[in-house]
């Protein structure tokens, strides 16, 4: 008989075998089963939650704040003064706005000032930027609370916090006083047209005029800061990247959100490796679960291999027979995880998971936060659960097998 | 071509047993005839498993050599001996030793499978065999399900279906009551006759006995006289 034909046969044996003997003792298998369902639906649900956090996460700081990609004079990233500006504005926001790499693109100029309401006065960050970009480009005109956005010149639109310190309320005269860019005093008086709520460090500090406004007032004839840009997707910024480097200039850098907002990056960071250690202990006790099965199924089966043996099946096929038992418990178990994978994530991807607390306090403080979080149920998610618990499964069998290789047949068949 | 199924020559066993050694065979050299129906009988502990261990392979021997049709063990690497015990050699255990999730005719047809024959050609003579031992009602049916009589015929039907050149029986009717172990002698001694299958079977019931042509008396691991 030939080696093929024998593999050929023994295939069936196996698989035959193996299938039986998976049901020799149900309720041991069908609680391993429900230890690798139960463990890879946690696993797949914890990283789609995870990674449905993320983007939401990464829009509402990008949309409150950096956006996406910005163009910046180096020296203005490290210390953020007034006279370190980006020239000829205007013909670079033409030309990025003609890039389809970029969905949109705007400027903005910070600068910090004095505001006064005589006689009330405090420090406040003055950003001028250009309304109607602003509008698509960010959310905040969207967490106006009082009169509306600012839509031309001589315009300011302020955080309720300071508005409260000034005793300001919409149609107000402001009164900035600061440096331009020169040295020289830098002032303009503008009329308080809207009022918003964010955090609470925004409402604090934050004016936004218009980038006309801030110019005429700090002497910044087309210049700015930052030249601001959105890109479909911002955890893939590379060809965004590379559309921003067209416009930028020598001693000038492009940055990313993530650099930009280091809180969120680093936050993102720091939770994917915490959870990751979760899982791994996760998977680690549904491996140790699948070790013991196969410890105690080996154990209970020592005159049977001892007799396999004996009737002459090779130490080798018995071990292959035990692999293919371990490999269909992994695929009876990932199947029903798949199932309930189905069943409890991929609904809660359309319904959303609502995060109450986010809506009030949590919003104060972490603005970032979303109200509600749409797991994001990946094919890497999808196949990483399955794929290390099966890996392990093997690994237990491997380890549980050890003792067949010195299994003694005489001994074996005198086991009770 | 030698007329001898089986030869062991000068075999000897020692065990060690905490630091002692302890003696299971000593010299055994025994030929026995392709055909013949023997039996090994002796008291406890007289070596009479040991030597059907090291017949069938399962054990190798201290000293000494055994040779199964004209082949040596003692020359034979691990897979090498146990492809003799496939092809060769059939078991027959004292505690029936059959497949739990296997029918009976599954449990017959393993062997077969193993040693890669196709399913329809198989199944006919897994079936064929259990009906020469009047098993035919019970193909479907599973160990846990049967009498140990009829486990004890299903453990023949699977040691004879692969026509083996020698049949190892160790205690096989330890398990069985005086009615059923003569039913199945009479079972073994039509798988000699017929099949022309040599038989050495290691027991101490005066019923086997008498079924075989030839005893051999062990004592202290030595042939007695």
């Amino acid at each position: 008989m030939t080696t093929q034909k024998r593999s050929a046969a023994n295939r069936t044996l196996f698989l035959q075998v193996a299938w039986r003997n998976l049901w020799r003792n149900r309720r041991r298998t069908l609680l391993t089963v429900a230890a690798i369902a139960f463990g890879m639906w946690l696993v797949q649900f914890a990283m789609s939650f995870q990674s449905g956090s993320y983007g939401p996460m990464i829009e509402l700081g990008t949309r409150m704040g950096t956006s996406h990609l910005q163009v910046l004079r180096a020296s203005f990233h490290g210390e953020p003064r007034i006279e370190f500006t980006l020239h000829n504005v205007t013909e670079r926001l033409a030309q990025l706005d003609a890039d389809d790499r970029l969905l949109q693109a705007s400027a903005r100029a910070d600068a910090f000032a004095l505001v006064s309401n005589d006689p009330h006065s405090s420090a406040a960050l003055i950003t001028g930027v250009i309304p109607e970009r602003e509008m698509r480009l960010s959310d905040l005109p969207s967490k106006t609370v009082a009169g509306s956005y600012i839509s031309g010149d001589n315009q300011a639109f302020i955080g309720a916090a300071l508005a409260r310190n000034l005793q300001l309320d919409v149609g107000g005269e402001l009164v900035l006083i600061g440096t331009n860019i020169e040295g020289g005093i830098g002032a303009a008086v503008v009329e308080v047209v809207g009022i918003f709520e964010a955090t609470a460090a925004m409402e604090r500090v934050l004016v936004q005029i218009s980038l006309g406004t801030f110019q005429e007032a700090f002497d910044m004839v087309n210049q700015a800061h930052r030249l601001i840009a959105e890109v479909e997707d911002p955890q893939d910024l590379n060809e965004g990247k590379v559309a921003l480097q067209d416009v930028v200039h020598d001693g000038e850098i492009v940055v990313d959100w993530a650099e930009l907002m280091p809180e969120i990056s680093q936050g993102i960071e720091i939770d994917i490796v915490s959870n990751a250690v979760l899982q791994f202990v996760l998977i680690l006790i549904i491996v140790l679960s699948i070790m013991n099965t196969f410890v105690m199924t080996l154990f209970e089966r020592t005159r049977e291999c001892g007799m396999l043996f004996a009737i002459g099946m090779r130490r080798w096929a018995v071990y292959r027979m035990t692999v293919v038992e371990a490999v269909l418990l992994w695929l009876v178990g990932t199947v029903c995880g798949g199932v309930l994978t189905c069943l409890l994530v991929v609904p809660l991807m359309f319904t959303g998971v609502p995060i109450p607390a986010s809506e009030d306090a949590m919003q104060a403080q972490f603005a970032f936060m979303p109200t509600s979080i749409y797991p994001d149920l990946s094919w890497w998610a999808v196949v990483i659960a399955p794929l290390t618990i099966g890996i392990g499964a093997l690994l237990s069998v491997s380890v549980a097998s050890i003792r067949l290789a010195r299994l003694n047949i005489i001994s074996a068949l005198r086991t009770e | 071509m030698a007329d001898f199924a089986v030869q062991t020559n000068n075999v000897t066993r020692v065990y060690q047993e905490d630091s002692v050694p302890v003696y299971a065979l000593r010299g055994i050299t025994l030929s026995i005839e392709r055909g013949e129906f023997v039996s090994v009988v002796g008291p406890s502990g007289s070596g009479k498993s040991t030597l059907l261990h090291v017949i069938g392979g399962l054990d190798r021997p201290t000293d000494g050599s055994v040779t199964i049709e004209d082949v040596s063990l003692g020359s034979l690497s691990e897979s090498e001996l146990t492809d003799v015990r496939l092809f060769q050699i059939g078991f027959v255990f004292q505690a029936y030793n059959l497949i739990p999730v296997l029918s009976a005719v599954e449990n017959v047809e393993f062997i077969l499978q193993l040693q890669g024959v196709g399913k329809k050609e198989r199944r006919e003579r897994a079936q064929d065999a259990l009906r020469s031992f009047g098993l035919e009602e019970l193909f479907d049916r599973r160990p846990a399900d049967m009498s140990g009589g009829q486990q004890q015929r299903v453990a023949i039907a699977r040691a004879v279906v692969s026509n083996p050149a020698v049949l190892l029986a160790d205690e096989p009717s330890a398990n069985l009551d005086s009615e059923t172990t003569k039913e199945f002698c009479e079972y073994l001694q039509r798988v000699n006759d017929d099949r022309g299958v040599t038989i050495v079977t290691a027991t101490h019931d005066p019923l086997v006995m008498g079924y075989t042509n030839r005893r051999v008396e062990l004592v202290d691991g030595q042939i007695a006289a």
